[in-house]
This record gives C-alpha cells, structure tokens and sequence, in this order.
C-alpha cells in the first residue's frame, strides 16, 4: 500500500509537469475501480463509461491544483459515485414519467463472475441508487463508513443505516425462495 | 452471504465491454491531456491581477465618467476564456486533404472553397446545401430561394416568406425547403412549386436514391416518411420532442433521428427503412451535430458537455460503442465526411479552428486556424463561426 501511494505520488507529480506516461500510469490504475463503480450504482454500461470519463476530464482539469499528499483515488471516486447516483435518480424520475428504461437488458451481460455476481447484480438493480452507492463504496472501495460519510456528504449515521439497510435488503433478494425448495 | 462473499462477487462483476471503455475513456484523456494549459506565473496570480485592475478601475469610474468604460473593458476581460486549440495549426487554408469543394456560410454569406483551398463568395445567402452532383447549390435568404452554380452564377431564384432549411433531393430532381411553417417542394428547374405539409422547425432529410422520399417533422410532433410524388406517407413515428436533425444513411437504410431531451441531455434514435426502431440511447450532453459516413453506416457525432465538445463515430446498429475522434474545449460546430470517406471536417468553434482528421487514424490532424478571418475579408471575423454546410463530390 506504503509503496502505492508513493507510486501514485510520482504519477501525479509527473503529470503535473507534463508526462504522458505518469497520467497513464494514475489512469490505468484508477480506471477500472472507477467505471466498475459507477456501473454498479447507475446498471448501464454507457452511462457508466460517460461518468467514469468526465470524472477523469475533471481530474485532468484540475491537475495542476491538486494537493500530491492526498491520495487520489477517494477524491475520484467521489466525483463518480455522486455522478452516479444523480444520474440513476434522474434515471429513476424519468421512468416514473413513462420514459421506457432503454437498452437495460444489453448492459448486463456478464464478465467473469463469481456464482455470486449475476444474483449480486440483479439484486443491487432493485435497491435505490442511495443503498446502491454506499454498498459499493463499501465493499467494491473498501472504504470505512467515515470515508464515506465524507464523500457523500451526509452524517456517519446514516452512512450506517443505509448499509444495514441495504445489506438486509440484498440478502432477502439473494435468498433461494422457500416454496421453490 | 457473508462481506467476503458480496465483496468477491462484487469484484467478479465486469461491465460489458471494459477493456473497449477503457481504451476510449483514455483516447478522450490523453487529447484533453495534450491540450492542458499548465498554469504559468501570469495565470497563477491572475486574480490579484485582476482584482487590482478592478480596483483600480472602480476608482476611476467614482473619479471620472470616461472611468465607467474601463470597468467594461475590465468585465470583459473577466469573462473571456480564450481556446487555444490545436498548436501548429496553419495560419490559412491552402488545400483541402482530399478532393471536393466544401460549402461554408459565414456572416458575410454563403463560400465555396475549393480544393486548391481558395474561396468564392457564391452572395449573401443565410443558407446553403449542395446538389447531389455539387454542380449546383441551393442558397436561401429570409425571402429567397435560389439555385446557384459554384462559381456563384445565379441559374434561378423563387421568391417565399421565411425560407430555411433547402435540400436538394439525391435525384436532383426536387428540392424540399421550408418556408415559416410550412414544408414545400419545387423542381430543380424551379417549375411546380407546392405546399406538402406543415412542418416543424428541423431541416427535411431525402432518401438517398431516384424515388422521391422525405423525412420531416409535423408541427404535433410526427415524424413522417411520405413519397413526395403520390403523396403516400410510408410511415409515421411519434418524437418527443422537435428533433435537432434528421440524418439518412447513404444507402438509405436507416435514419437517425437526434432529439434534445433537456438541456444536458439528448437521444439519438435509428430507424430502418420501414419505420422500425432499431436503436435509442439516451446521451448526457447537448446534441450539436451528426453526419453518416457516404459509404457505410457509421455515424460521425458531436456533443458538448460541462464546457468542452467531443466528436465520436458510432456504428448506426450499436450506438453505444462510440469510437472518440477528438475533444477539446469549449464548443465544436459542424462536422463533415470528405467525399470517399476518408476524412472528417470538424470545426471547432471555441478554439477559431477547423480539424481535418484521417478517418482510419484519427491521430493524424491538420489544423487551421483563424477560421473566422478567412471567411471575412477586410473584416475582423466578429460574429458567428463559419458554418460546414458539406464536403461535396470527389472529381
């Protein structure tokens, strides 16, 4: 960890003056987490793909006024994860004005899961994109419930809640249903 | 299931395509990349720069009446971001990559610019859109319609009311325009010039091929297909909302359909031939422009989103695979396919440019810049960016 945060100290300081190679370096080890997040919150692989790419845009933008002793990752994965739940909210909104949820369908196809992820998927789908986000910030990011806190703005208690809640939630959806057995 | 449990699965889900994002997301990451601005002395302390100036002024202004003028120069100065845009761009354009004339409509009226690069001023026209053959145009003012030759003799003109939005059909042998609300069509002889339909507000698009097909919008939202001839309308589809552009393949096979659903958001919609929808994906961004390739399906589009502008080429089935071409800040305008395909047109509004970009590498790129100037000789190439209107017709 010690070595990749001295890592990710070199790329930001080498971006910043101009080197190609060291923003690839910070892209290509902060990329994946960032769109894999964000897609699991908004469950559209384009929309996720756009909010991951901005979020980058807006680091790059940035870049010379960022601080290098801060760690890179939460302050990207803030910006995705927040993106994400306005854009699965609106999502929401416009469903409930009759807008058909486009292409939904062709976004879920699988990579290389686990016997876990297709029923994971499928049961994160159902919860709001509030439950949604501090799952995956949770579990995917691992981050603590006060980092969290943190990037969404909101108390620890209710970072608190919301994974309970969600958890619980995940769990009655993953479980096999009894009158089937 | 236990955290490990749902944090292994959660590791194991892979969005469709990740690798094909990525590669994209990094395209789009290196060209804003390379246009980076890193912050210079000047630009760092600015602000205090500014604040004195402001300071400074505003005690003039209490001092002086002639003071109120530098406070607007100092407002100005504020609010001015300047794109720099492509470095080594060429100063003026002398060719054009590939062969063809482009069709340009500045403030100062409607330009042919050949392939050598020189320019022609076809007359103070509002509007221009090629024939099929390029060996006429068909140029509109506010109560004109006319046929215009490249050189830029007039072979007719048609007298209407608020005239906008003339297309010349792929036969040659009709031209559809819009006049206030009202969609009409005349001969490309000028002969027999009638009312079809009212229309809405968004440019007709002809089929490609001999018979006489259009697409256009009814004012209640109706996107029709008519044979224009028998009058028979071939089908119908509701749209949401009046669509930005109507945009047929060239083969004639499917029409996209580009409709602005707020602001910051837009949805681009396929059809195929008989009315079927094959595709819609709704975008963030605003919807600035789409141009098919002249000889496949592949779409050319330009967005704008949080103050800069992308173009990407889409295949007209798969939407959602988007091929980035080139970003940049600010605000891009029009975008054009040389005729063959070969090259991409993009004028970048923002940064006083205009990119031709190698289709097959997008990483080739020749800029040229003070765009606006060349279009207004003798002037200082205020007012709007020149508009492409189309790369027409290889010899």
């Amino acid at each position: 960890m010690a070595a990749l945060q001295a890592n990710e100290r070199a790329w930001i300081r080498g971006a910043q003056a101009g080197s190609l190679p060291d923003l690839e370096a910070l892209f290509r080890e902060h990329w994946p987490r960032a769109f894999r997040a964000a897609y699991l919150v908004v469950h559209d692989a384009a929309a996720a793909e756009d909010i991951a790419q901005e979020a980058f845009l807006a680091a790059i933008r940035t870049l010379d006024r960022f601080d290098r002793r801060r760690p890179f990752g939460p302050w990207l994965h803030r910006i995705v994860v927040n993106r994400a739940i306005d854009w699965a909210r609106a999502r929401t909104l416009r469903a409930e004005v009759g807008e058909p949820a486009l292409e939904l369908a062709a976004s879920d196809a699988p990579g290389n899961p686990t016997p876990y992820s297709q029923p994971v998927l499928a049961a994160l789908g159902e919860l709001s994109p509030e439950h949604r986000a501090v799952i995956v910030l949770r579990h995917l990011l691992e981050y603590t419930p006060g980092e969290i806190a943190r990037m969404l703005d909101i108390p620890r208690g209710t970072v608190n809640s919301r994974l309970r809640r969600g958890l619980d939630d995940l769990a009655e959806r993953l479980e096999p249903d009894e009158e089937t057995l | 299931m236990t955290d490990r449990e749902l944090r292994r699965a959660l590791f194991g889900i892979r969005p469709p395509d990740e690798l094909g994002a990525q590669r994209r997301a990094w395209l789009v990451a290196r060209t804003a990349f390379d246009e980076r601005e890193p912050m210079a002395w000047p630009r760092r302390h600015a602000r205090a720069l500014l604040l004195a100036a402001a300071a400074v002024a505003l005690l003039a202004a209490v001092l002086s009446p002639q003071g109120r003028a530098v406070i607007d120069d100092v407002r100005e100065a504020l609010g001015t971001e300047r794109v720099v845009g492509v470095q080594r761009a060429q100063p003026s354009l002398t060719s054009l990559p590939a062969a063809g004339r482009v069709l340009v409509v500045a403030p100062k009226g409607a330009w042919v610019v050949e392939a050598d690069g020189s320019k022609r001023r076809l007359g103070d026209y509002d509007d221009a859109s090629w024939s099929p053959q390029g060996l006429h145009a068909v140029v509109s003012t506010r109560s004109q319609l006319a046929a215009v030759r490249p050189n830029g003799e007039v072979r007719w003109t048609l007298a209407r009311p608020r005239v906008h939005d003339a297309r010349w059909s792929p036969s040659g042998f009709r031209i559809a325009y819009l006049s206030g609300s009202n969609l009409r069509i005349v001969a490309g002889d000028k002969t027999g010039d009638r009312r079809v339909d009212a229309a809405a507000a968004v440019a007709p698009a002809w089929r490609p091929g001999d018979e006489h097909v259009l697409a256009y919008v009814t004012p209640t939202g109706t996107l029709t297909v008519a044979q224009t001839d028998s009058g028979e309308t071939l089908w119908t589809a509701p749209v949401r909302a009046t669509p930005a552009q109507l945009e047929w393949s060239s083969d004639g096979t499917r029409l996209l359909v580009a409709v602005p659903l707020s602001p910051s958001r837009f949805a681009l919609t396929v059809y195929d031939g008989t009315g079927r929808r094959l595709q819609s994906l709704p975008l963030p961004g605003t919807f600035r422009t789409a141009a098919f390739a002249p000889d496949d399906n592949r779409i050319a589009v330009v967005r704008s989103q949080a103050g800069r502008s992308e173009l990407v080429i889409s295949e007209s089935d798969q939407l959602r695979v988007r091929e980035p071409v080139f970003a940049g800040k600010g605000a891009f305008s029009d975008v054009a396919w040389s005729p063959g395909g070969r090259w991409l047109l993009l004028g970048w509004e923002s940064a006083d440019q205009w990119l031709f970009i190698r289709s097959t590498d997008v990483e080739k790129i020749k800029a040229v810049s003070s765009l606006a100037q060349q279009f207004d000789p003798g002037g200082t190439g205020a007012g709007e960016f020149p508009r492409i209107e189309g790369w027409c017709c290889g010899q």
